[in-house]
């Protein structure tokens, strides 16, 4: 845990300082597109995240400051206005963006500053229509690492799996589980995430080296078909009630047992004899 | 008849003064080592009292020996199907505080302590924990406790008695006790090796020792289990089980076990005894009260020519022979009828035979004479030898059939509670002192010694010889050990012919002139 914290604070320290010393406006425009316009537009509808297009009328700055900064963190603090967003984006976790509170703040001036321009919603034409068959297969080799990604990224296999769901928790949602990004996401979401990594760890092992346009459009046959709304996502291994159940048995075999050896010598003949005796240790 | 031969051992009981130089001489050579502190080989346990470990002859707790079953006997506590449902949890087997925590004392404590105003102590620590301990037990912890209401009177043998006797055999200056010297019994029919699952003990062919095989056991402790006598015991260091080898290294060597070596009463005897084997099965399910007569049948007569045929005939060694006919135990259990076997109701045939003890029986229970107690004050104690122990021989058998030590218990123990079999044999201890009474004092009317002999059914012949035999009888006399012929052992595994002429004299290089 503690390597982790280590690991995001020096990500959280590379993007600072790389947004160092540019040009505020500029700066601030780069940091939305990179950051936050995978998912957000302003004033041009929702993508994956709602349109951010006068966002400060629904929230106060403060009130935005820390749902940005951690929004896991303040759901989870409970409060409500946070919990009910989450809800209306389909549960979607929005990613840290790991940048400082001013930079932050510069960001938010610019949505501001570009809220007035409200422009037509654009709607996003997805380029995976009538995609091949060879497309599929394509991707999934790209995905298992059969085939390697053109710029030498890593293949998608050594950090996701298909394994979601937990023991102890049925709900967790995994972000190694690919198999409902896409219901979870929709294209324009998962797409803007292969071309431009968004989470520290995945942008950091694609820096450099981005997937080619084609092997997006591949992968991204390959997630949809395998997501079918969800319908493959492994549902947990053990089937509901595998502890109780466990529990339940284990005490019957105990009792089945000590009625077998019911008649057994169960302590030493002296017993009476050493429990009277005065003791100095124990 | 499938003639074969046993070591067999006698323990004369009234000679054992409970020094335990036997139990230390088998530690110090056999049981000093890790994982065996707590074992006891041999050990002496004082009688009535509940021994080692506590009430080990309660097969109600134990679980150990031969039953009885439709004729046929069956493992009590283990066996095949038994032994197989409980492999993975024996339920009946002795804790580490049903023998005793075994323990040491610092004794570098009272040298190394510092000049102090009290002087130091070595406390005991346990030798299985190293820590500290209370001592709570040790393996003779009832020793010389005749009368105590734990030990003593929780004798198992007590139960068949009724409460009345029990009741007379503690009473104060009337308790006594004897000691009861304990072995592995190397048994004819041994449960321990019918228990074990691993087939890792035997006996051995030629002289009847049980062993536990170290490198074949799987440590299931179904023979420390199914021995009635608690004599196998698990080493919880090398995780095997461990009994007496009836120091069988040193019977090969010619040399007597270390216990009966070191006997300082000169109690014991070993000797070898012929047997016909085809007899075990049925001498092991006979009825109860039949079992010491059934045992003592299978016995053979070592002069008997059709015995000797037969027992050469099964490879049983000319000098085996001899040594039976020369065998102490041979005439102590079958010529006299003396020794008898320790509880042969857990039907193991069991080959260590005692003599039962006269002593303590040997008081009688006539009219005390108080005329001199009424003279001083009531608190006074005073003593009168003549109700205490009595060796007057003016009634021939009164001592033993009004004994102060009930005969039952003793019948308990020698005779699967048969009390005529006891009676027997110590009238027999009784007529060799009156005969040699009557041949050393003198004091006696020539017609009472003959009555005595005749009626315990023995002529003066018979009774020096056990006279000598018990009193005056030399190393040699006592230990008949039979060769131990590893050569025919050998003789069995590899074929020595090969060697023949390989070594001694001869060339190692060949001589330029000549062969």
């Amino acid at each position: 845990m503690k390597k982790l914290l280590l690991l995001t604070g020096l990500f959280g320290l590379a993007f600072t300082a790389r947004s160092f010393g540019q040009d505020a406006n500029a700066g601030a425009e780069a940091l939305f597109k990179l950051k936050c316009g995978i998912c957000h537009t302003v004033g041009k509808g929702k993508l994956v995240g709602p349109d951010l297009a006068n966002v400060h009328d629904r929230h106060t700055e403060e009130w935005m400051l820390k749902f940005i900064k951690s929004s896991q963190t303040f759901i989870k603090s409970g409060d409500s206005a946070a919990v009910a967003l989450f809800e209306q984006n389909n549960k979607v976790v929005m990613p840290d963006p790991l940048i400082s509170e001013d930079e932050i703040r510069s960001v938010l001036a610019y949505i501001k500053e570009n809220s007035g321009a409200v422009g037509t919603a654009v709607a996003y034409t997805s380029i995976i229509e009538g995609a091949t068959d060879e497309d599929l297969q394509n991707g999934r080799s790209l995905f298992e690492g059969r085939k390697k990604l053109a710029n030498g990224g890593p293949s998608c296999m050594s950090c996701h799996n298909g394994l979601a769901k937990t023991f102890f928790n049925e709900n967790s949602y995994s972000k190694k589980d690919l198999s409902a990004s896409f219901s979870a996401l929709g294209e324009a979401g998962v797409r803007a995430i292969l071309e431009n990594p968004p989470f520290p760890m995945m942008a950091q092992a694609f820096q450099g080296k981005k997937m080619e346009p084609d092997e997006v459009h591949d992968l991204l046959v390959f997630l949809k078909s395998a997501d079918k709304g969800g319908a493959a996502q492994a549902k947990s291994p053990l089937p509901s009630g595998f502890l109780l159940y466990g529990i339940m048995g284990a005490a019957a075999l105990i009792l089945l047992y000590s009625g077998f050896w019911y008649s057994r010598k169960s302590r030493s003949v002296n017993h009476n004899i050493y429990k009277r005796q005065i003791k100095s240790f124990n | 008849m499938d003639v074969r031969s046993q070591i067999s051992m006698v323990f004369h009981l009234d000679k054992c003064i409970g020094c335990h130089t036997c139990s230390i001489a088998c530690k110090n050579i056999w049981t000093d080592r890790k994982g065996a502190e707590y074992m006891w080989w041999n050990n002496v346990e004082t009688k009535p009292g509940t021994g080692y470990p506590t009430k080990w002859e309660d097969q109600d707790i134990y679980k150990g020996g031969w039953e009885k079953k439709n004729g046929s006997i069956d493992l009590r506590g283990t066996g095949k199907k038994k032994g197989l449902l409980n492999i993975f949890h024996n339920p009946n087997l002795p804790v580490i505080d049903d023998y005793y925590e075994p323990f040491t004392y610092k004794y570098l404590d009272l040298i190394e302590s510092p000049a102090m105003d009290d002087q130091p102590t070595a406390r005991p620590v346990s030798l299985i924990t190293g820590k500290p301990i209370d001592i709570k037990m040790g393996p003779n912890w009832d020793d010389d406790l005749s009368g105590t209401p734990d030990y003593a009177r929780k004798d198992p043998n007590l139960q068949k008695l009724s409460p009345a006797e029990q009741e007379a055999m503690f009473q104060l200056e009337r308790m006594a006790f004897f000691y009861l010297p304990r072995i592995c019994n190397h048994c004819l029919n041994p449960a321990c090796v019918a228990s074990c699952p691993s087939g890792a003990i035997y006996k051995r062919g030629e002289d009847g020792i049980v062993l536990i095989n170290q490198q074949v056991c799987r440590a299931w402790r179904m023979c420390v289990t199914a021995c009635p006598y608690k004599k196998s015991y698990y080493n919880w260091h090398s995780g095997k089980s461990e009994k007496c080898i009836l120091c069988y290294p040193r019977l090969e060597a010619g040399y007597a076990p270390a216990c009966m070596h070191s006997c300082v009463g000169r109690i014991r005897y070993l000797g070898v005894i012929l047997y016909d084997a085809s007899q075990i099965e049925n001498a092991a399910s006979s009825d109860t009260g039949n079992l010491v007569d059934s045992q003592l049948n299978m016995l053979l007569d070592p002069f008997d020519p059709s015995v000797i045929e037969a027992a050469k005939k099964n490879g049983v060694a000319d000098s085996t022979i001899k040594a039976a006919q020369y065998s102490p135990t041979y005439k102590f259990v079958k010529e006299w009828g003396l020794a008898l076997p320790l509880h042969a109701e857990f039907r193991t045939l069991p080959m260590l035979f005692y003599v039962p003890p006269l002593l303590p029986v040997m008081a009688s229970l006539s009219e005390q004479n108080t005329s001199q107690g009424e003279k001083m004050d009531p608190i006074a104690k005073f003593w009168n030898d003549n109700w205490l122990y009595n060796t007057s021989t003016e009634e021939l058998w009164g001592t033993i059939d009004q004994a102060r030590f009930p005969l039952k218990y003793m019948a308990n123990l020698f005779a699967a509670g048969d009390e005529e079999k006891v009676k027997t044999v110590l009238k027999k201890l009784m007529a060799v002192r009156i005969h040699r009474r009557n041949v050393t004092v003198g004091d006696l009317s020539p017609e009472k010694v003959e009555v005595a002999m005749r009626e315990a059914g023995m002529d003066a012949e018979t009774a020096d010889a056990i006279y000598k035999l018990t009193s005056l009888a030399k190393f040699d006399d006592r230990f008949v050990i039979p060769p131990a012929h590893r050569e025919q052992a050998i003789e069995m595994l590899e074929f020595t012919g090969d060697t023949r002429g390989s070594t001694g004299f001869g060339f190692k290089e060949k001589p330029v002139r000549g062969l």
